[in-house]
């Protein structure tokens, strides 16, 4: 028994260490850096690569391994198939090179599992080759993009290379914790600098003039609609800007009531976008006071509310979490959760706000439920006809569809496209989710984006900072934001790539999802201001006051005009107090305002009274649609 | 001899070394750093290894934030939410002495051949009383809604109401299933069966049964509310039929009888007043039975005064965890159902199990009824056990309810509490470690401090 046993020890660890020392290695540590170098090799970026290549195409060829004639293709074939001139280049390339392809130095970015990234990380690899004339490899890793594991590991040490922020806040958090790179002289060199952005993107990349980042994309909300279900209304198709009074008729139309249940209007309208679009404001312009007790936010809340509770065309949290449940979108559905996507793609809700990012399932919804159908039923009727336009139309189809069912993302061809046009029916078309695209409708005449980009920031502390810079660099490449604006990863972030001209793929969105391409995506940056910050006060403790407080708002238990007043008096509260407990902040508010700060008055109270009249107005001015002005 | 004892302390202390150097490294070290961190403003993202400013020594000034300072209005908030979970703390207590008295009952499986037949009578029973259940409450199909809805031509919503009468459905028929085979499984496994079935709720512990509360409580659709819709409807519907007076009267009766009650309670305990701490306890005790009865006959009298009124509009059942007045009571009841068949049972049957035969023989032969069995010879023989599940129950409500508040309401204000309190101080935000760990020492003295009053008050009892 004893034997039995220790060989049984033996063996597991025999294997472990030949998975871990021979297969594991040789499978992945390489393929990818070579296949950058097959996607170069055909325009090579410097001689070495050039003759790299043509020495390799001689051997490959006198050892019978048959190169295709542009190396591009090797992409288009099954990894077994791929698999002998893969190694073949890889024993060919380390006997010539210094250093071995498995030891190219590799990039650690922290980012989403998006199956987008593995795309993007292949351009990066091309793209420096490319343009640095060297291989470079590059791995994500999803499972550290918490924003306090990115702190603590980087403090210690172990943070990934490429860290990835939301937005201005977090950015503010990394910066201030010292674990980003200032790379402002680095992007003035190499023309990666705030100048090519959109101007709200701004605020998640730098801070008082200090580029830190820059933008992977643009992350904001739009407005979606069933086409078919205004058809059926009679409703005209809402174009250009709208108001919340109009959104409210048509929700009424829409929002169908019978014995048997009931579609809404509209989900996703939240109380603080609205009262941003109706001209509030948190703070002052500097920051020194939070002047949220204004009439337009209690004009934005009330109308909140009553999309609710008196128009009825905005489901209750209650019943939202109802609709969830009855539907089972999600196991754990709540109000505010990512159901309200799920519930308009099953057509519960005639519209919603939700963002580009949307597309890829809802395009997986009409692949799998409509147009994968149609097309088998037409390869089926096509199977048994030998006619030559029978034959190429299959063979198109069966393409296609080999093409979709792997990744609704890939991109086919105009003829691949037509066929599968063609397969579908009128009757197939009917059921296919046809979406518009709108502004958000506001109290205003104008809509207001409230916007921050996803953004990459190199790790100070990493060995690999300048490759990490390099990958900043990438990201203002044409071939990385035309890529983000194909693949309907909201829209990139670059402002000369991402323009009116069009955003469109390949990939074609497939039919029923064109508005995707929609020219409203670009216009809202027009209309898009940051989130608001003040350094006197922690945004996320400013959550932390007006979360419960929009709570009991969302649940109809508190008047807006008591909660806008509570907000306030609970944000003005927290900045005298980090006033009081910090001088520095304390010196620099004190600066701001021009007097010195009275802990007896309050903060409102005191910044209205330091400024002259024309001042105190730009205190309540409606930056939302202006100062925030796009380009 | 000495050298001999010095040798062989040394050996002790080498085989306990690991064990001391773990809990000096991992244990006691972290402990006693967190108390130093408590005085200093450290945070994550101001003092690290990237940054040139050093951590400052701040005295009390965390702790001063906490209890009267600028973090007080959240410290204070989310200790009161504490405390109101820990309202299920004695009802859970009461419940596993209950159900552990009820499981200690002598109930032997019945023989073979009349257990057989027992058993086949009760699952014949419960498949008969399912079936018609079934007949009874089911909506009938809905195959055309299904398959639109499958095929995407209608919304879901559409099935919502037809879903609410498929939960109700369900849950009766669940109802019925459950009874019966609980009489089957009694009947055949003896009171072993009932153990283990109680204690069921304690495997299924942490997010898993968070989940299965989260889905239980929707709103609609959901098993309770399905439940509690109909029971609603009848006493809507009775209330209506009855004149306002009678109810305004029965709320007044209720709230007199119990104040008499209570108002009698103390008057005993002052008549019976004994010395010493052991009389002030028992005094405290009545006292704090009386403002618990009053309480509870309060909240009766005004449900029963108000009810006429509430039913004009039909009573309808609560939004659980979304409604922020139900998101504690939701998580109370969640927490009283866990803790009823849990470990205090356990506690609670190995402490019965101790009690000396005799001593019941011994009071039967004096005439002592049931009542007077269990308040004069169980109670205190349980009084150890009691005093123990009180402590540890007060710790664990003192520093639980993160998890409930993380994965039920997504922490919504309502339902944070301190050990929440701490977390977003600590890792989120700003990632003030110095606040944070303030808030782990105040929480430890409050803790200790509940501990010492129980030890003060519980080992009287016990000692008595």
């Amino acid at each position: 028994m004893r034997w039995i046993i220790l060989g049984l020890i033996a063996l597991w660890t025999a294997l472990t260490g030949f998975a871990y020392l021979v297969v594991l290695p040789d499978q992945a540590r390489d393929e990818d850096v070579i296949a950058a170098y097959f996607g170069v090799a055909d325009s090579p970026p410097n001689e070495r690569v050039r003759g790299l290549f043509e020495a390799f195409r001689a051997k490959a060829e006198a050892e019978g391994l048959s190169p295709p004639a542009r190396w591009a293709d090797l992409a288009l074939k099954s990894r077994d198939e791929r698999a002998p001139l893969v190694a073949a280049f890889r024993s060919f390339y380390n006997a010539r090179a210094d250093r071995p392809l498995a030891a190219t130095p590799t990039l650690v970015w922290s980012t989403d599992d998006n199956p987008a990234r593995a795309v993007q990380c292949q351009l990066f690899r091309e793209w420096h080759l490319r343009t640095y004339g060297e291989p470079i490899d590059i791995v994500t890793d999803p499972t550290n993009r918490d924003i306090t594991k990115t702190i603590v590991q980087c403090v210690a040490g172990a943070g990934p290379d490429i860290i990835e922020s939301y937005g201005p806040i977090q950015l503010r958090q990394l910066v201030s914790a010292g674990v980003a790179l200032d790379v402002t002289d680095a992007a003035k060199q190499k023309g990666f600098g705030p100048d090519r952005v959109f101007p709200v993107a701004v605020y998640s990349m730098s801070i008082d003039g200090r580029q830190y980042a820059f933008p992977c994309n643009i992350g904001y909300t739009v407005l979606f609609f069933h086409r078919d279900l205004f058809a059926e209304a009679g409703i005209p198709e809402p174009k250009g800007p709208w108001s919340i009074e109009q959104l409210i008729e048509v929700g009424r139309t829409l929002t169908a009531r019978d014995t048997t249940g009931r579609r809404v209007g509209i989900m996703g309208m939240h109380p603080t976008p609205m009262a941003m679009a109706n001209g509030a404001r948190l703070f002052t312009d500097d920051g020194t006071a939070c002047v949220y007790n204004d009439p337009r936010t209690v004009a934005a809340f009330r109308a909140y509310q009553d999309l609710m509770y008196r128009h009825k065309v905005m489901p209750t949290p209650a019943e939202a979490a109802s609709m969830a449940a009855a539907g089972g979108a999600n196991m754990n559905a709540d109000a505010a959760s990512a159901s309200a996507s799920a519930l308009f793609a099953a057509k519960v809700s005639a519209m919603v706000t939700d963002g580009r990012w949307s597309y890829k399932g809802l395009a997986e919804r009409n692949r799998d439920r409509v147009i994968r159908p149609a097309m088998e039923r037409t390869i089926a009727a096509l199977a048994g006809k030998t006619d030559e336009s029978s034959r190429t139309e299959r063979e198109l189809l069966e393409s296609a569809l080999r093409s979709l069912v792997v990744e609704v993302l890939r991109p086919i061809s105009d003829g691949q496209y037509a066929a599968m046009e063609r397969a579908l029916t009128a009757d197939d078309r009917r059921l296919l989710l046809n979406l518009g695209v709108a502004h958000i409708p506001s109290l205003r005449t104008e809509p207001t984006y409230e916007a921050g980009a996803r953004v990459a920031i190199a790790n100070r502390a990493s060995p690999r900072r300048d490759y990490a810079v390099r990958f900043l660099e990438f990201l203002a490449s044409e071939d990385y934001n035309n890529q983000i604006n194909f693949t309907f990863d909201s829209i990139a972030g670059d402002m000369h790539v991402t323009n009116r001209n069009g955003i469109a793929g390949p990939p074609r969105a497939l039919p029923g999802l064109e508005g995707f391409d929609s020219p409203v995506f670009v216009e809202a940056m027009d209309f898009a201001v940051p989130t608001e910050l003040s350094p006197f006060v922690d945004r996320a403790r400013v959550g932390e006051i007006d979360g419960p407080i929009i709570e009991r708002v969302t649940n109809n238990r508190l008047t807006p005009e008591e909660a806008v007043k509570q907000i306030e008096d609970g944000v003005n509260a927290q900045i005298r107090a980090n006033l009081l407990r910090d001088s520095r902040l304390r010196a620099q508010w004190e600066k701001l305002v021009g007097r010195p700060f009275d802990p007896e008055r309050g903060v409102r109270e005191q910044v209205e009274a330091a400024r002259k009249p024309a001042q105190v107005s730009s205190v309540h001015g409606g930056r939302a649609g202006e100062g925030g002005r796009g380009r | 001899m000495i050298g001999s004892a010095r040798k062989r302390l040394l050996i002790a202390l080498a085989f306990l070394l690991p064990n001391l150097l773990g809990f000096l490294v991992f244990t006691a070290g972290p402990v006693l750093f967190s108390l130093a961190m408590s005085f200093t403003d450290w945070a994550l993202t101001k003092h690290n290894s990237f940054s040139s400013t050093p951590v400052r020594f701040v005295g009390i000034e965390n702790y001063a934030r906490l209890l009267w300072g600028d973090e007080s209005g959240f410290f204070w908030n989310y200790f009161g939410n504490t405390v109101y979970l820990m309202i299920g703390i004695p009802i859970g207590i009461a419940g596993s002495l209950g159900l552990a008295l009820l499981l200690n009952a002598k109930s032997s499986p019945a023989g073979r051949g009349s257990k057989a037949w027992g058993v086949g009578v009760a699952l014949a029973v419960t498949a008969i009383s399912c079936f018609g259940v079934w007949m009874l409450t089911t909506p009938g199909p809905a195959p055309t809604e299904l398959t639109a809805v499958k095929s995407g031509e209608i919304g879901l919503t559409d099935l919502t109401v037809f879903q609410v009468d498929r939960a109700r459905s369900n849950a009766a028929v669940l109802a019925m299933a459950v009874l019966g085979a609980v009489v089957a499984g009694g009947m055949a496994f003896g009171s072993a069966f009932f153990r283990t079935l109680f204690y069921l709720p304690s495997l299924l512990a942490g997010v898993a049964m968070f989940l299965l509360w989260k889905t239980l409580y929707r709103p609609r659709g959901g098993l309770i509310n399905a439940g509690l819709e109909p029971l609603l409807n009848w006493i809507t519907h009775a209330t209506k039929q009855t004149p306002e007076w009678v109810w305004k009267a029965g709320a007044a009766g209720v709230f007199g009888l119990v104040a008499m009650l209570a108002g009698l309670t103390v008057v005993n305990g002052v008549r019976n007043l004994g010395s010493g701490v052991a009389g002030a306890a028992a005094l405290f005790g009545r006292v704090a039975w009386a403002a618990t009865l009053l309480a509870a006959g309060w909240g009766v009298a005004i449900v029963l005064w108000r009810v006429h009124g509430w039913a004009a509009d039909g009573l309808k059942p609560p939004d659980w965890l979304i409604d922020p007045t139900y998101a504690k009571p939701a998580l109370i009841v969640m927490g009283v159902w866990c803790g009823v068949g849990g470990g205090n049972m356990l506690l609670y049957l190995a402490g019965l199990s101790n009690v000396p035969p005799e001593l019941y023989e011994a009071a039967s032969i004096d005439g002592a009824s049931g009542w007077q069995r269990f308040k004069h010879v169980t109670w205190p023989q349980l009084a150890p056990t009691t005093f123990f599940i009180v402590i540890m129950s007060t710790i664990g409500g003192l520093q639980g309810g993160f998890e409930q508040a993380m994965v039920m309401t997504g922490g919504a204000a309502e339902t944070r509490v301190l050990a929440f309190y701490l977390y977003e101080r600590a890792f989120k935000g700003t990632f003030e470690l110095g606040l944070a760990s303030a808030i782990a020492w105040v929480m430890f003295a409050m803790i200790f401090a509940m501990t010492i009053v129980n030890f003060r008050l519980g080992s009287q009892m016990t000692n008595d």
